[in-house]
């Protein structure tokens, strides 16, 4: 064959620029039809599970076959797509502007330097086969681009993974690959004029395609990759907040908390949760004007949720949700799950949505799994709490060894001098051994508290003798003062155990207990030895912690236990608590 | 041959029940009778008892402190630590080189054994007490309006003796002690400049050449302590001069 006349034809294609022969307008047009197929296949990519193998750390051999078989079917694509661009009159001269390279270039970028090797390779081969002038520049071509795209995956990607769905090295690979082609073109085709003028006619439409491809196809990755991370992201951030705020434990002010954070995380039009007597506890949103707390709310679904044990939805269109208390309610669509602690159902979380807006599938899974987070952490506190009664148990239930050795080596010495004395230090000690092997978690009187702690003093008094000495001070109506049981004894103990026996000088204990001017009931115990170290005695730090939580478990948070140490001066331990004289 | 003893327990009835099972040996007198730690170190320095019966669990200081205390070189009873504490107190005190552990109430069985034995180390003028333990202090406790002040050995400017007692002197304030000049010698970084003075060589200023072979140091506060022939010699030696 001819080859000026090859050329000419070349030159004359439709097309090509009478400005320059780089420009040529149809070649260009036809790859942007190559790319409008392969965005296609990029969507589809991006929402399909092989998307996901890309992330993964560790890859079966068939996840990598899957993989090399998109990127395989990407690049073939791109052959049999082309026109071919027909040298001679007869078509058996051809060459293809065509997208063949992207395949290889993504395989390796993506997928590392083996995955770019075995697609371009094979692209390349499927390219040869076609045949034509460039086949051997295509064949080797397509393999060196999915090999060097593998490359810059080793170099660079590897350690910066985020990079690999920045379009700006993608675009760099692709035209890297483009010009390795172009120039394999000046290699195997022969003469150089020949050569020169297919590069000519390809190489810009090939660039400009490839390049916008590469830079296309990643960011639409991208994409999928950052929403699928905000999304988790947020579930992440509202699945910690909603754990810290059930550590308290589940009540109104749980709720209201709990609501508001996942209003907030997935702005659902509006949140409620309702306790096990189906009234709301708290909600949030729109149609707070007639929906409050207390009242009921969807009550028949609700019922309904909690009867079956399941997820209700109501989606807003073929079925709608009913307003018990005003027609213009807003909310149309609804989710209700049902929150179960044991079986026992403790409530509902309820999420709304108005009838304009859409409610959302990934809403609908959301919800889902925040109220079996929910049940799940509400079962998780039940656990705790039962076992920090057990705990409590066991610990008020041990008369302190220490303590009871003394006791008795003070009652053998007594019974020598002064058997009665003998016997009521006897008959006072087996009264603290009776307390201590009965109560559980109980409420007692003031009363009794003081007579506990009466028992347990008689016997410090008779081991300190004039070392020790007690003063008290009572006001006589706060006898019938509500309280957890074994809250003063313990207090007490710590005084002479942690103050007064530390003392060189006689030790006093002042027990008052007053109801100061806002109602509240302070009882205090002060030593004078100012010796309360909280860091250094662990075993002194539960029995008082345990004292200030069952105090707060019955009363609230609010009150509980407070310490004040002046060292070497005076430590007072004062118990804050409301006067209530009826039963609670 | 009479045993003296000395009995050392913060409760008063603990202390008589002890005097009442002594009370079954006629060999056998109590000394004295302490409440606490620092007044066992002066009763056992003026009485020099053959044994004490030593409690645990007492005011500031346990009872295995009183060991720490005491110099290497000064009278050291046998120990029998009698406790209401927990039982692996026992593993400790045998580790202290006591001779007998009596946990409370005392078995009166026990109790003769404890006694057999101290009969028959007593008897025994070859046999020491177990060495107490040979630890360097990390606190000295001192007495500060009836309360036991500790002082860091690295806080004291110097030491001084004198005829109502030891005195360990920091920047601010001097604090009374218990323990003795060798003690303090022997179990801390404080050294010997004088038959009646312990120098911390951190604190030293200047050392101030006087006639007759004598010196005096500054400390860094300003104080002047004196310092003596002999021990120029060797303080000088310490200090690299």
């Amino acid at each position: 064959m001819d080859s000026d006349f090859f050329i000419q034809t070349l030159y004359s294609l439709p097309g090509v620029s009478t400005l320059s022969p780089w420009f040529n307008g149809a070649l260009i047009i036809d790859i942007f039809q190559q790319m409008a197929v392969l965005f296609v296949a990029a969507f589809l990519f991006s929402r399909s599970d092989a998307f996901g193998l890309l992330a993964k750390n560790s890859l079966q051999p068939r996840d990598w076959l899957l993989l090399y078989l998109i990127f395989f079917a990407i690049s073939a694509m791109g052959s049999v797509l082309a026109s071919n661009v027909p040298l001679t009159p007869d078509g058996n001269d051809w060459t293809q502007v065509n997208s063949r390279s992207i395949g290889a270039v993504l395989a390796g970028f993506l997928g590392g330097p083996w995955l770019g090797a075995a697609v371009g390779f094979s692209a390349g081969l499927y390219r040869w086969t076609l045949g034509g002038p460039t086949a051997l520049a295509g064949f080797i071509g397509t393999t060196l681009t999915g090999i060097i795209a593998g490359l810059v995956y080793v170099l660079i990607l590897r350690r910066n993974q985020e990079m690999r769905f920045d379009w700006k090295i993608a675009v760099a690979a692709a035209c890297a690959a483009e010009l390795v082609l172009k120039g394999l073109v000046f290699l195997t085709v022969q003469p150089f004029d020949k050569a020169l003028a297919l590069v000519q006619i390809t190489t810009i439409p090939s660039l400009i395609g490839n390049s916008i491809g590469a830079a296309l196809f990643v960011t639409i990755l991208n994409d999928r990759e950052r929403f699928g991370a905000a999304y988790t992201t947020s579930a992440l951030r509202m699945a910690k907040r909603l754990v810290d705020v059930l550590k308290h434990g589940f009540n109104e002010r749980a709720a209201r908390a709990i609501v508001n954070i996942i209003r907030a995380e997935t702005r659902i039009a509006t949140v409620a949760i309702t306790d096990h007597t189906n009234r709301i506890m708290a909600i949030a949103g729109t149609g707070t004007d007639h929906h409050h707390v207390g009242d009921e709310i969807a009550a028949d679904l609700v019922q309904k949720a909690i009867d079956q044990q399941r997820v209700i939805f109501i989606d807003g269109t073929t079925d709608r949700l009913h307003c018990a208390h005003s027609a213009h309610c807003p909310l149309h669509s609804a989710l209700i799950a049902p929150l179960t602690v044991d079986g026992n159902v403790r409530g509902a979380l309820l999420l709304f949505e108005p009838e304009r807006r859409f409610f959302p599938k990934l809403n609908r899974a959301l919800g889902v799994g925040v109220a079996d987070l929910l049940s799940e952490q509400m079962q998780l506190a039940m656990y705790q709490e039962q076992l920090a009664s057990a705990e409590h148990k066991l610990l008020v239930a041990q008369i302190n060894p220490h303590f009871l050795a003394n006791a008795l080596n003070t009652v053998s010495a007594v019974v020598r001098t002064d058997t009665a004395r003998a016997r009521e230090l006897l008959t006072k000690l087996a009264f603290l051994m009776r307390k201590s092997i009965k109560h559980g978690n109980e409420i007692t009187t003031l009363e009794q508290e003081l007579a506990h702690m009466d028992a347990h003093l008689s016997i410090e008094l008779a081991r300190y003798g004039d070392k020790l000495q007690i003063e008290k001070n009572i006001e006589p109506e706060l006898m019938n003062a509500q309280l957890p049981s074994f809250v003063l004894q313990p207090v007490v103990e710590n005084a002479v155990k942690h103050g007064t026996s530390r003392l060189l000088i006689p030790g006093v204990i002042q027990i008052r207990a007053y109801q100061a001017d806002d109602g509240l009931i302070h009882i205090e115990v002060t030593d004078n030895a100012g010796q309360y170290q909280p860091k250094l005695s662990t075993e002194k730090g539960v029995g008082m912690s345990n004292v200030d939580g069952r105090i707060k478990a019955l009363f609230g948070s609010q009150y509980g236990l407070s310490v004040d140490c002046v060292p070497n001066q005076h430590t007072t331990v004062t118990i804050t608590m409301p006067f209530s004289s009826g039963n609670l | 041959m009479t045993i003296n003893i000395i009995l050392i327990d913060d409760e008063p009835l603990a202390q008589d029940e002890l005097a009442s099972l002594l009370e079954r040996y006629d060999d056998f007198r109590i000394v004295a009778r302490c409440e606490d730690v620092f007044s066992a170190l002066r009763k056992i320095r003026e009485h020099k008892p053959d044994a004490i019966f030593l409690d645990i669990i007492m005011p500031g200081q346990d009872g295995f402190t009183l060991l720490d205390y005491m110099a290497p070189e000064e009278h050291h009873p046998h120990v029998v630590v009698v406790t209401g504490g927990e039982s692996d107190l026992a593993v400790r005190a045998y580790a202290e080189g006591v001779l007998d552990y009596l946990p409370k109430p005392i078995e009166e069985d026990r109790f003769d054994k404890a006694i057999a034995r101290i009969r028959s180390q007593v008897s025994n003028p070859d046999v020491e007490a177990l060495p107490y333990p040979d630890r360097m202090l990390e606190m000295i406790p001192c007495i500060f309006n009836s309360r036991i002040k500790f002082i860091k050995p690295e806080e004291i400017q110097y030491v001084r003796s004198d005829s109502r007692g030891i005195y360990v002197i920091c920047a601010d304030k001097e604090y009374y002690t218990e323990l003795t000049l060798a003690a303090l010698e022997t179990k801390t970084a404080l050294y010997r400049c004088h038959r009646q003075n312990l120098i911390n060589l951190a604190w030293i200023d200047e050392l101030i050449p006087l006639e007759n072979g004598l010196a005096e140091i500054k400390t860094k506060s300003g104080d002047k302590v004196p310092v003596s022939r002999h021990y120029l010699k060797l303080l000088k030696k310490r200090l690299g001069m």
